[in-house]
């Protein structure tokens, strides 16, 4: 597959923007630079463009994609920029039963962790915020530490919302290992949707994830995934961190998700580089080899007609196709404070769960305006909200998608959340190009990829 | 996905950015690009043959017929087919 770079040109009162396009033996993906909108042409209507000869029936397709405008014409809504935070963080806890090697958070001795009035206050003020913004429906996502160890706070946070009209989508992230056949049901019972922390077959999640004094954890998951099932829970996800030991065991690690615990949905996000445990995260250099691979194993999946969906691989080939800007994380860049906040158990607010150290601390619950508060903080020039140096991204064709990548990540990294995360832009620039290929050349494997099935 | 070419331009389309809400007294479609909206008054058997017809790729003829059989009109039918291009709800 060929890369064709198109710069913009004018046609009277048309002007076709910056494009790149994949080039096939008889089709071209076009990629507009500008707006992240795409069409598949084929290739004669390609070298028409190419040749800067635009029929009308194109020039009309083009305008109706992004890809073109006329004189006077609307440009393609901006994706990001609006203040509208709808995805909120509850961080619950700090204390964990496990001890990941490469978690974020330090271990702390007395892990503190919010109360029932704490929550109360904090969903007061939610449903304010919604009353005030029209907002109808909202999403909590409680957060730790370990949330299931503050489980009655979990349940509460439903109780609080019940009692008015806000549709809430409540979910967690959970390692799973203290749900016990009742935790499932009361979470059942709450509504609560489940992401469930693994990663792979015991090998490696034991290797990762043990629990605090060092013992393994991968029986007592296994075991709250099926109490999850015997609750009801039918269509879980789960959240897997990809590490070397995963590249070694790849291809036992998706077998055991897809033919051992039967999970529609797992979501495989590279490990980002901490302080501690650096040696544990893949080398830029590897991260090509590993979506070969990746690919590779799911295309197994494909063949022998067992349905898994790879979350990282939907996203970005649902970016390709209708650009939804659904994903908090990768579309469009972060998203931190502008759709998503994360509130702290000090009450403070932060612009995502990874950033909530005091210098990026929005103001506390209380103090005012959710919106109010991250506008003040754009204003202030707060780092977290400086713009990001893309210097780099030059004619990059994932950049519309990708826009630096995770701000807290850079943090953490190197103290600086305006950088490039180099983990994702070599992610995209690894995995993009082979999506584009297989929308072209095996449509009926993209769609399995985006929504599995067989 | 659609490979377009000039050559099959007479073929309607649903656009890939549009986002479908089949309610009981009708079709709501936003136009993501440009945050633009179509509804039409139909029930909900009606607007999945609509949606049906266009996502596979009909002739401008095909869906015109369609919908002068639900509006035993030609005009407002018209209109719809036209508006529903202007906006980028079908290519």
């Amino acid at each position: 597959m060929e890369r064709v770079d198109i710069q913009a040109f004018t046609l009277d009162k048309l002007t076709v923007h910056d494009m790149v396009a994949y080039v096939t033996s008889d089709q071209a993906f076009l990629i507009s630079l500008l707006h992240g909108t795409t069409l598949c042409i084929t290739r004669p209507c390609l070298e028409d463009l190419l040749h800067h000869r635009v029929h009308n029936e194109t020039a009309f397709i083009l305008v109706q994609r992004g890809l073109a405008s006329y004189e006077g014409s609307r440009a393609p809504i901006p994706q990001c920029g609006r203040i509208n935070p709808t995805f909120f963080l509850i961080d619950l806890t700090k204390a964990c039963n496990l001890q990941c090697r490469y978690c974020f958070r330090e271990p702390e001795a007395t892990a503190p962790h919010m109360t029932a009035e704490q929550i109360d206050r904090i969903c007061d003020e939610l449903i304010a915020y919604c009353q005030r913004h029209g907002l109808s429906c909202l999403s909590i996502q409680a957060w730790g530490g370990e949330p299931l160890i503050e489980l009655s706070l979990i349940e509460r946070i439903r109780h609080c919302f019940d009692e008015t009209n806000i549709a809430l989508q409540l979910t967690i992230e959970t390692n799973a290992t203290l749900i016990t056949p009742s935790v499932a049901r009361r979470l059942k019972n709450s509504r609560v949707e489940i992401g469930v922390s693994i990663d792979g077959c015991a090998a490696v999640h034991d290797a990762q994830r043990p629990f605090v004094g060092g013992s393994p954890s991968f029986a007592r998951v296994r075991e709250g995934i099926e109490n999850l099932r015997q609750a009801g829970y039918t269509d879980f996800g789960s959240i897997t961190v990809v590490t070397r030991n995963t590249l070694d065991h790849l291809p036992e690690v998706i077998r055991c998700f897809a033919q051992e615990l039967h999970l529609p949905s797992i979501k495989l996000n590279l490990m980002r580089k901490t302080d501690r445990n650096r040696q544990l995260a893949l080398d830029l250099q590897e991260i090509p080899s590993y979506v070969d691979n990746l690919l590779g194993e799911l295309r197994a999946c494909y063949e022998q007609g067992i349905s898994i969906v790879e979350q990282n691989i939907a996203q970005r080939l649902a970016n390709l196709l209708f650009r939804p800007c659904g994903n908090i994380c990768n579309a469009h860049g972060c998203h931190g404070g502008y759709r998503m906040l994360s509130i702290g158990v000090d009450d403070g607010v932060y612009p995502c769960e990874l950033s909530d150290i005091p210098s990026y601390c929005l103001g506390k619950i209380g103090q005012g305006d959710f919106t109010e508060m991250v506008q003040k903080a754009i204003d202030a020039q707060m780092e977290y909200f400086q713009p990001r140096r893309l210097d780099d991204c030059g004619r990059c064709p994932w950049l519309f998608y990708c826009h630096g990548g995770c701000r807290s990540a850079m943090q953490y990294d190197c103290g600086d959340p305006c950088r490039i995360d180099a983990t994702e832009c070599a992610f995209n620039q690894a995995l993009y190009p082979r999506l584009v290929e297989i929308l072209m050349l095996d449509p009926a494997f993209a769609q399995y990829l985006q929504k599995g099935g067989c | 996905m659609r490979v377009f070419s000039p050559d099959d331009a007479g073929s309607l389309r649903l656009s890939p950015y549009t986002r479908i809400n089949v309610q009981p007294d009708g079709l709501t479609i936003l136009q993501t690009l440009f945050e633009q909206v179509a509804m039409l008054r139909c029930p909900p058997a009606f607007s999945t043959q609509l949606l049906d017809l266009l996502s596979r790729g009909a002739t401008e003829e095909e869906v015109l017929a369609l919908l002068i059989d639900f509006m035993h009109d030609e005009t407002p039918a018209r209109e719809l087919i036209d508006t529903w291009l202007q906006i980028g709800v079908l290519e």
